[in-house]
């Protein structure tokens, strides 16, 4: 049973994971301990909320407000690598 | 501005008045309407009474940002509907400042020989290709700047389009004189090859300015659309750092990036492959490769890039997220070198990179490579340019290939393959493939979205605003398309309305016109109409604008959907009357 979310992080987020190669996948696993939604997520990853642009959670593109629990997957992307039509991606929320 | 017409079968050229109902047209709205006006809608692709036509968009040629397309119309060979493929490079700009608002190609020589239309300042004349004719790409690139001088623009096909295979692309040279820039979809190259002509040489030997009715306009509608686009994060950032291959990790973290012939939504090696790979590899190797490259003159988006060999020596321009996905994960690839080299072959060859991955994959899936072998896919591809039965097949496109082949899971709509971005996945954008006038075609602008529609009247309060805005969002496109913009400019123009009204700003002061932004949603619809009342003479009905059956009941994973789009939804996109109807249920 697993405890924790797995984030992937790209751009200049990658800096945060042991592995940040850009040709290379750079995630981090975090404890999943209560109730969390991604904004507390990204909070504690030291990351300024204004510098995220696309998240998505399991593959749906979300709003920061979704709540996380243990076995997701978590994708956060830097504001310099937006690229996507919003209008093909409706934000999912909770 | 005049219109040229050249015959093949006289080979004669002529300079022609621009018809009044022509004067206000440019780019995909002129090669539309010159389709629509002079090609009967049944004829043979690739028989005498199809046209090919050649337009710079309408600012095109000035100093407007990111303002370099050239549109490419005709009736396609793979889809059998209109078509209009466009692409930067320098002829497009040269071919304005020119003064010439179209190239109409017609008819057919009686013999099989290739010729060059060379156009300067003094005319145009055909040539006798002779010893260009069969050239690959990139040495007929050289050879002409050998002969013509530094700087000159090429519009030309490679052997597949003299070849006529259904997946031809026309070449626009770039600013090094690469090949790489394509009006690659829909098989426009075949037309050009069955019209006898190789190339269109292009020789600004004089320097004249495209006319501008009113310069004062002009500029302050650019100076707003140039602050747009270097303001906006997509335009500034996003696609300037990394290109559009940006979007490899973004879909594959949406679980919409093709994978394997479309059989998944992921791939474990889009890392490896993706926009940052590019951008840090490059970085690394030095040499000629760069990033944030402009595919013409004057583009302040800079999208584009060159990769270079492990050594730094050039090995192919561009590396775009369609050509990165098609070549790449839609074949189990993840090595950037193999890509690079696959998409080297497509451009010397004359092929689009889309169509020949989706191609590949499908011969993947018929079990003539393993899905990831690099090496047989470079060899499969080398086939198609040396002409042998089976390079013949792959040259024909995806569809062609599956039938080859028995496979049933070919993701084409129209005859036309699909780009990179999973309809089971991003159920919109599936929307856009089954309905657009190219075939599966991702540039078409996006249209009503099943969320937004629902079946048999029962209409959400909200449906008329969001109709009204997905039909603007496809007129833009058209309306971008004929402006001669990149496409990619639509990203800052819908998200800054400074922005939209300097691109409108431009326009009118070229023309002289007095559109408003709403005109551009009016026109765009006016003349996306046309396009499909085309088709529908063609013989295209409804029962065209549908997805593949396979995609209906093989779920895609990760996400273990289907494409569950019911076709009255499909059909609405069409049904003009749709605002109205909410209106009266609301």
């Amino acid at each position: 049973m697993t405890h924790t979310l797995r984030v992937y992080l790209y751009g200049k987020f990658r800096s945060l994971a042991p592995v940040s190669d850009a040709t290379a996948e750079s995630y981090v696993d975090l404890e999943v301990t209560g109730p969390e939604d991604i904004r507390g997520v990204i909070r504690r990853l030291g990351i300024p909320e204004e510098e995220v642009s696309h998240i998505f959670l399991n593959g749906q593109y979300s709003a920061a407000t979704r709540k996380v629990k243990a076995g997701d997957r978590l994708g956060i992307f830097p504001k310099d690598m937006a690229l996507l039509y919003r209008q093909y991606f409706p934000v999912e929320e909770d | 501005m005049k219109l040229l017409r050249v015959c093949m079968k006289h080979r004669s050229v002529g300079f022609v008045d621009i018809p009044e109902k022509y004067r206000l047209l440019g780019g995909r709205a002129l090669t539309s309407s010159i389709i629509c006006d002079e090609v009967d809608p049944k004829c043979h692709p690739l028989g005498p009474n199809n046209k090919l036509v050649f337009a710079p968009g309408l600012v095109t040629g000035t100093v407007a940002p990111s303002s370099g397309r050239l549109s490419v119309g005709g009736k396609s060979p793979l889809t059998g509907t209109i078509k209009e493929s466009n692409a930067g490079g320098i002829p497009a700009q040269m071919l304005a400042r020119l003064g010439i608002k179209a190239i109409i190609v017609e008819d057919q020589p009686d013999d099989d020989e290739m010729y060059i239309l060379k156009i300067d300042a003094s005319g145009a004349e055909l040539l006798p290709a002779g010893d260009l004719a069969g050239k690959g790409m990139y040495e007929f690139n050289s050879l002409v700047r050998d002969r013509y001088g530094k700087g000159t623009g090429i519009i030309a096909i490679g052997p597949a389009g003299e070849m006529k295979l259904l997946n031809a692309g026309i070449s626009c040279n770039d600013m090094e004189n690469g090949p790489g820039r394509y009006a690659g979809r829909g098989g426009l190259g075949a037309v050009m090859g069955s019209k006898g002509l190789k190339a269109i040489i292009v020789i600004e030997d004089e320097k004249r300015r495209v006319p501008i009715a009113n310069k004062e306009l002009f500029d302050k509608g650019r100076k707003k659309l140039t602050d747009a686009l270097t303001s906006h994060d997509v335009t500034s950032n996003a696609l300037t750092n990394y290109g559009t291959a940006v979007l490899i990790n973004i879909m594959n973290e949406a679980g919409g990036l093709p994978t394997r012939n479309f059989s998944a939504g992921r791939f474990e090696g889009a890392a490896k492959i993706s926009g940052e790979a590019i951008n840090e590899t490059t970085g690394k190797r030095g040499g000629v490769g760069k990033t944030g490259h402009p595919c013409h003159p004057g583009c302040v988006i800079r999208c584009s890039n060159v990769w270079a060999k492990p050594d730094g020596s050039y090995h192919v321009a561009p590396i775009e997220y369609e050509s990165d996905w098609a070549l790449g994960a839609n074949c189990g690839i993840d090595d950037l070198d193999v890509i690079a080299e696959l998409n080297y072959i497509c451009n010397d060859t004359g092929l689009d990179t889309i169509e020949a991955g989706c191609t590949l994959a499908v011969a993947m899936e018929a079990g003539l490579a393993e899905f990831g072998d690099g090496q047989k896919a470079i060899e499969l591809l080398r086939e198609v340019g040396k002409g042998t039965p089976l390079g013949r097949i792959l040259g024909n496109g995806t569809e062609f290939t599956a039938k080859a082949f028995g496979v049933t899971r070919c993701p084409t709509v129209k005859g036309q393959s699909m780009p990179a971005y999973e309809p089971r996945a991003v159920k919109g954008i599936g929307v856009t493939y089954a309905t657009t006038t190219m075939g599966a075609d991702h540039t078409a602008g996006y249209t009503i979205a099943p969320e937004i529609l629902k079946v048999g009247g029962d209409v959400d309060p909200a449906t008329t605003e969001k109709a009204e805005l997905a039909r603007a969002f496809q007129a833009t496109t058209v309306f971008i398309d004929t402006a001669g913009y990149c496409l990619f400019i639509a990203f800052a123009i819908l998200d800054i309305p400074e922005g939209f009204e300097g691109m409108v700003e431009t326009v009118n002061g070229v023309l002289g016109t007095n559109w408003t932004t709403d005109d551009v949603t009016r026109l765009g619809l006016e003349w996306l109409k046309r396009e499909r009342e085309f088709n529908e003479a063609a013989g295209f009905t409804k029962a065209d604008d549908r997805l593949p059956e396979f995609m209906r009941y093989e779920e895609l994973p990760p996400h273990n959907t289907v494409w569950d789009v019911p076709d009255e939804i499909l059909d609405a996109v069409h049904d003009y009357e749709v605002e109205d109807k909410a209106e009266r249920a609301g």
